[in-house]
């Protein structure tokens, strides 16, 4: 939701380093990130900062690293990915290696997909023999070809 | 030279003595059947799962010109006279077969209303010899 | 699921064509799968799919290089070699698709299409689809049954449309190419997707004969609802003019249906005449089946003897040249029957005697079985019209009780008898002066009122022997089966009677053994008569018959004083013809058919037939002969009567692998004249076949009783899946004259 990225952002992890000469803060196993309806949980997740107010980006890594949030629509999105960098500001999340985003029914994977938060724009793309896959299941949206049941 | 007159007590063998007869109970051809299988002690019944089933088929009967003249006008008519039907005895194959006759008429322009009732004449004694040659079939069948 | 006639379909022609797959009823259900290079999409907006995008679900295969979904209108494009394939079709395009979700129509444009599990293929400049209507609409469209690479035909219209609940496509400007050549324009068409009803009738038939010239008819079919429909056929003959047919079917309603039929010719250059014909059959069951009306009438132009000769129109039962009109309603139970009906003629031969007419005719029949004995009641109200002043007309009312009596009935021996009464009241309204032609018969001399009442005995009885045997060390059972018949009917002078529809019987085997010498009633034949006969049978190892012989006299011992005729002069042969009568089944493509009168009082034949037929497959031939003592006229002097002795050889065989050769040929061997020839070749390719066929036979004229030989042509390009084009002579065994008949009595 908008209202997520007012929140404050709540971090725990097991352990923790901070290497602060080049504004790094890696938290190591099980780590879960809350940031309103956000939620990340990854095996690793180093938040970087380059400015000088709040985190910048946030790289997780896992097998995989997932990401949770409910949408103003009260529909929520899952992705999960090898490696999954969520830019705050930007509000753009980039997911790379057998990436996948769950929305509401529908579903793509590939070797790679940028997610605009803001614009809601998923853009998924495959590199090598793997290629990218969308299903969409017909009670939500329809099957490819019959008319969307409008939800009550 | 080896004939006999044929024995047994039934025209029919044992496994016909209980039958059930599916078709058009209104027809000629069903009547006639009808009346032959009581004549020969078969016991008509209906819908019963251990008594053989004869199915009646339809008749199709046909004219055709057989023979014409010197003035191509057709001498000779034959109207054929044809038929179906089958047997289905319990935990056997169901057996079709078929009764067919043939038999001529002149061309009678001139008496066109005679005419036609000469072939209902020749129709339905081809219906009383069909049901002859089904008793006769029946009779000859070896289960 | 779209079916174009498929029953074409010959898998070793189309090797490669996906075979017809139903999609069942929840594919709707299944979930979308897209896979491609790269996908980008925004929730409620766009998606877009690129590299190779593949969309499955279900039986449904769509794919492209390009596809845009838009979330919000639920449109669809793609480009970029496109293929969409499902359970019926298969569908490759260059160009663009656009496509509804919601109204669930597409458009695919320079796309070509194949059906699965049929021949029929083509490409088309714009297809469009309709899933809701299950529709296909082709635009600039080719359309073939032809296998890639073996284009010989294919037909290009500017607008196809197929309705998969329709049982007609439609085609507006309409070409058939011959490879690259135009040999057939039509601004509207219509050809059956599906095979039921009307299918084989729909197509341009084309055929040439010395004496009409050109005939062309081309139908044209109006699918007015799903039951009514209606064939307009413009049809052009070069001698005689332009004509038009029309039928018009109609099955409103379970039980009733029927057809109204019209042919007119405005003005027939040979006869400077306009000819015209109408036919009417219609059908009523009701109350569950037992109720039963039909109408069959059929009537031409007054006097237009050749009507049928000269147009050969697809209706109307023709027999001995009569048009038969009547009208018949009946109920009918299982012990008892009643029935009504009017009929009349109208006799299509030059000076013949006109019948009466039948207004109408009641009967009412009863029967009452028991195991016993059984007893029968016919009875019967007729009254007869006719229009010549000069004619009789009377009414006849006959009852006629029956008591049938089997009297021993065992596996090897039969006896029954049969008892009726017959009694007939005519009422007769007889003319001032009688027609000639009764005069030369004797039948002047009738009274007014005739009562008639006479018994009829008859007892009839068989022996059944039997013995087995071996033939070729095969077990076979043969029967001898001596059979009698004695039929007593006093005497009773009927000259007074008139003949009203009565006719009498061909002597044969068969009516040896009847219980009357004419049909119909004015006439009872007295009888003190012994009928002799004996029926033998081979039966094989499973019961089916193989050979039935059967031979048959009969003996007056008292001579029958009634003659039909009053005039006719009383028989002095006390003995039948010896009647024999044979079919032989021995193998399995053979059949045999044997009947033979001979007059043992003149020692000679009467009447003989004969038929041999080999069937195996492709191959067939057959030889047929027919004799009839001074049953025919002589061609060099009409008034001298000479036999007929008719011999008919028939062969169908396949020569190449694709060609087929018929060729039937009758002759009149008394005079030594052709009656009828046919040769004709036939051509069978994956989706097209040629047959020509020439035929030559001696064409009857009704009015100035004489025949002409007449040479016909027909030339049949048949385009499979489409029906056939052209079908001067249809390509079977049938001639003008006389048809291809089997007259075998043992085909199981």
């Amino acid at each position: 939701k908008q209202s997520d990225y007012k929140q404050k952002v709540y971090v725990d992890s097991v352990r923790q380093v901070a290497e602060l000469n080049d504004n790094r803060l890696t938290f190591l196993d099980d780590v879960v990130i809350r940031q309103g309806t956000i939620e990340i949980h990854a095996d690793k997740v180093e938040v970087i900062r380059h400015g000088d107010k709040g985190a910048d980006e946030m790289i997780a890594t896992g097998r995989p690293a997932r990401f949770h949030q409910v949408l103003d629509n009260g529909k929520p999105v899952d992705a999960q990915a090898n490696r999954l960098s969520y830019k705050l500001k930007e509000r753009m999340v980039l997911l790379t290696g057998n990436a996948r985003i769950k929305q509401s029914d529908n579903e793509i994977s590939g070797d790679q997909i940028r997610y605009d938060i803001q614009k809601q724009q998923m853009v998924a793309e495959s590199s090598g023999g793997s290629r990218v896959k969308t299903i969409f299941l017909p009670d939500e949206m329809g099957s490819f070809d019959q008319p969307a049941q409008e939800k009550p | 030279c080896g004939y006999h007159l044929r024995g047994g007590s039934q025209l029919l063998p044992p496994e016909l003595s209980r039958l059930q007869l599916i078709g058009d109970e209104r027809s000629d051809l069903y009547r006639a059947v009808a009346l032959r299988l009581r004549r020969a002690n078969v016991q008509l019944v209906t819908a019963d799962e251990s008594a053989a089933v004869l199915t009646l088929g339809d008749i199709s009967v046909r004219n055709e010109a057989a023979s014409v003249d010197s003035r191509s006008q057709v001498v000779e008519y034959l109207m054929l006279f044809n038929t179906h039907c089958t047997l289905t005895v319990p935990n056997h194959e169901p057996q079709q077969f078929n009764a067919s006759f043939n038999r001529s008429f002149l061309n009678k322009a001139n008496q066109a209303l005679a005419s036609s009732r000469e072939q209902e004449q020749l129709k339905d004694e081809m219906l009383e010899q069909t049901a002859d040659q089904i008793l006769i079939q029946l009779s000859r069948l070896k289960f | 699921q779209l079916q174009l006639g498929a029953g074409v379909f010959d898998e070793r022609c189309y090797p490669n064509v996906p075979p017809l797959v139903q999609a069942d009823a929840n594919e709707k259900a299944q979930p979308v799968e897209v896979t491609s290079d790269r996908a980008e999409a925004t929730q409620q907006g766009k998606a877009v799919y690129e590299g190779d995008v593949e969309v499955k679900q279900g039986l449904k295969l769509f794919s492209s290089q390009y596809t845009e979904l838009d979330q919000q209108t639920r449109q669809v494009t793609a480009r970029g070699d496109i293929r969409y394939k499902d359970g019926s079709v298969t569908l490759v395009s260059q160009g663009e698709l656009k496509g509804d979700l919601n109204s669930r129509e597409s458009t695919i444009s320079q796309a070509s299409y194949q059906l699965h599990g049929s021949p029929a293929r083509g490409q088309a400049k714009l297809i469009e689809l309709n899933e809701k209507e299950s529709s296909v609409k082709l635009s600039g469209a080719e359309f073939t049954t032809c296998p890639p690479g073996q284009e010989m035909w294919k037909l290009k219209a500017s607008e196809v449309s197929l309705d998969q609940d329709e049982v007609f496509g439609e085609a507006w400007n309409a070409t058939l190419w011959l490879k690259d050549v135009p040999v057939f324009y039509v601004p509207y068409m219509s050809f059956p997707i599906k095979d039921e009803r009307k299918s084989g009738l729909l197509y341009p038939t084309m055929g040439y004969s010395n004496r009409d010239g050109v005939d062309f008819a081309q139908p044209i079919y109006w699918n007015i609802a799903p039951n009514y429909d209606m064939t307009f056929t413009p049809r052009y003959i070069q001698e005689r003019g332009t004509m038009a047919r029309s039928e018009f079917r109609y099955l409103p309603v379970a039980g009733n249906e029927g057809s109204l039929y019209g042919e007119w010719l405005g003005n027939d250059r040979q006869l400077d005449d306009s000819r015209w014909l109408v036919n009417v059959r219609h059908q009523t069951l009701a109350m569950d089946d037992a109720l039963r009306f039909k109408v069959d009438y059929t009537r031409v132009t007054q006097d237009d003897y050749n009507y049928f000769n000269d147009l050969s129109p697809s209706v109307g039962t023709l027999v001995d040249n009569q048009l038969q009109q009547s009208m018949r309603l009946g109920y009918y139970q299982p012990n008892w029957n009643f029935t009504g009906e009017a009929r009349d003629y109208q006799i299509l031969l030059a000076d013949t005697v006109l019948p009466h007419k039948l207004l109408p005719r009641l009967n009412f029949n009863a029967y009452s079985p028991s195991t016993k004995y059984d007893l029968a009641l016919q009875s019967e109200f007729s009254n007869f019209d006719h229009d010549d002043a000069g004619f009789y007309r009377g009414q006849r009312f006959h009852l006629e009780p029956q008591l049938n009596l089997p009297l021993l009935a065992a596996p090897g021996y039969q006896l029954d008898s049969q008892f009726r009464l017959m009694y007939t009241h005519y009422q007769q309204q007889l003319p001032e002066d009688y027609d000639s032609n009764l005069v030369a018969l004797g039948l002047n001399h009738l009274d007014e009122q005739v009562d008639r009442a006479l018994p009829s005995v008859r007892v009839a009885g068989k022996l059944i022997f039997d013995r087995q045997d071996y033939w070729q060390n095969r077990p076979f059972t043969q029967t001898l089966e001596p059979q009698f018949q004695y039929l007593y009917v006093p005497y009773r002078n009927q000259d007074n009677i008139g003949l009203y529809d009565t006719t009498t019987l061909r002597q044969e085997y068969y009516s040896l053994f009847s219980d009357r010498r004419y049909a119909g009633l004015d006439r009872i034949s007295d009888a003190n008569r012994v009928s002799v006969g004996a029926t033998s049978r081979v039966f094989d190892a499973e019961g089916t018959e193989r050979v039935r012989l059967t031979l048959g006299q009969s003996y007056d011992l008292v001579r029958p004083k009634v003659t039909f005729y009053p005039k006719e002069v009383v028989s002095t042969n006390s003995r039948s013809l010896l009647s024999f009568r044979g079919d032989v089944r021995p193998l399995h493509h053979w059949f045999g058919h044997t009947g033979v009168e001979y007059d043992t009082e003149q020692n000679r034949f009467s009447s003989g037939s004969a038929a041999v037929e080999y069937q195996h497959e492709e191959w067939l031939g057959q030889i047929n002969y027919r004799y009839v003592r001074e049953g025919n006229l002589s061609l060099s002097d009409p008034d001298e009567v000479t036999d007929i002795s008719q011999l008919g050889l028939l062969a169908r065989l396949p020569v190449a692998d694709s060609w087929q050769l018929i060729g039937a040929h009758y002759t009149d061997l008394q005079q030594s004249t052709a009656l009828d020839s046919l040769i004709g070749i036939r051509y069978d390719a994956c989706c097209w076949s040629l047959n020509l066929a020439f035929e030559r036979h001696r064409r009857p004229d009704n009015a100035s009783l004489t025949a002409e030989t007449e040479n016909k042509l027909g030339l049949q390009f048949e385009l499979k899946g489409l029906g056939s084009i052209g079908s001067g002579t249809d390509f079977t065994l049938d001639t003008r004259l006389l048809p291809y008949s089997r007259p075998f009595n043992l085909n199981d």
